[in-house]
């Protein structure tokens, strides 16, 4: 188990701060056990994760923020992506395709939602490992 | 839930909506996310790619020296992104260490101190004894 992560990101949660998460996110590769093609789920899933925090998170509140937190377990890459937001709620109105969640579940080996013990709504994913 | 670490309470750990921080711990993770990290958020302003690139140098010369320089072995590294210009906040560091940062013996990877390539470069000290470096980067370093 990891006792802290190794990174902590904290942004505002609008549109730009999605390129930012995934930016640095690319710079991974230097210290974790992931392959170019991990990289790239990471990248997506994460990516993933975050729009729907800029989308559905503080749609019916002030904006607030996005926090990513990463690290590894276990030779597994995980990375936390929290708001402050009321968390999936069915939203008939959304704009989006729906296809979030399931593309995230796809590139992931686990993924986990609900609310942090400070409250913080949390996307955990857990990504395979690498096959040596 | 169980969240990642779990070390810093909640996600308001950003200084405001105005304001992008990254806390990465020292290693080989630090120069690349924090050199990132400045440069994806230089993007969003009016300067110039080579000023942001020198923006994204000056964050991995500091955290090319994280270990000696921070109290717990992580950077904590907060930016106010402006529309001409970058503000690096780079601490706690530990007493003294920003003056040593700012030395002779700091330069940059590509050559040239760190005062060679910020506007502006101050020291403060935080209520804690704490040394906290603030660092602009603007269209044109002093003397360009």
């Amino acid at each position: 188990m990891v006792s802290a992560p190794d990174f902590t990101l904290s942004l505002p949660a609008r549109s730009e701060s999605v390129g930012v998460v995934r930016h640095v996110l690319g710079g991974v590769g230097d210290a974790w056990p992931v392959d170019a093609e991990l990289q790239d789920d990471i990248l997506i899933a994460v990516g993933e994760a975050c729009a729907n925090v800029v989308l559905h998170a503080y749609a019916d509140a002030p904006a607030g923020v996005l926090d990513v937190r990463g690290g590894t377990e276990d030779g597994h890459v995980v990375v936390v992506i929290r708001d402050t937001g009321p968390g999936i709620v069915p939203r008939p109105q959304s704009s989006g395709l729906g296809m979030g969640l399931p593309l995230m579940a796809a590139l992931t080996e686990r993924m986990e939602t609900g609310h942090a013990d400070d409250g913080a709504h949390e996307v955990r994913l857990t990504f395979p490992k690498v096959r040596r | 839930m169980s969240t990642l670490g779990g070390a810093r309470d909640g996600p308001a750990a950003a200084d405001s909506l105005e304001r992008a921080r990254l806390t990465v711990r020292c290693g080989p993770l630090a120069r690349s996310l924090a050199s990132r990290f400045v440069a994806a958020l230089g993007a969003e302003t009016s300067l110039s790619v080579d000023r942001v690139d020198e923006a994204g140098m000056l964050a991995a010369a500091v955290a090319d020296r994280c270990v000696e320089l921070t109290p717990d072995g992580e950077l904590d590294l907060t930016v106010a992104v402006r529309e001409d210009l970058l503000e690096l906040r780079v601490g706690p560091l530990e007493p003294g260490s920003g003056a040593r940062l700012l030395g002779s013996d700091a330069t940059l990877p590509g050559g040239g101190p760190i005062r060679g390539f910020a506007t502006s470069v101050d020291i403060r000290r935080t209520r804690n004894g704490r040394d906290l470096l603030r660092v602009v980067v603007a269209a044109h370093p002093p003397g360009r």
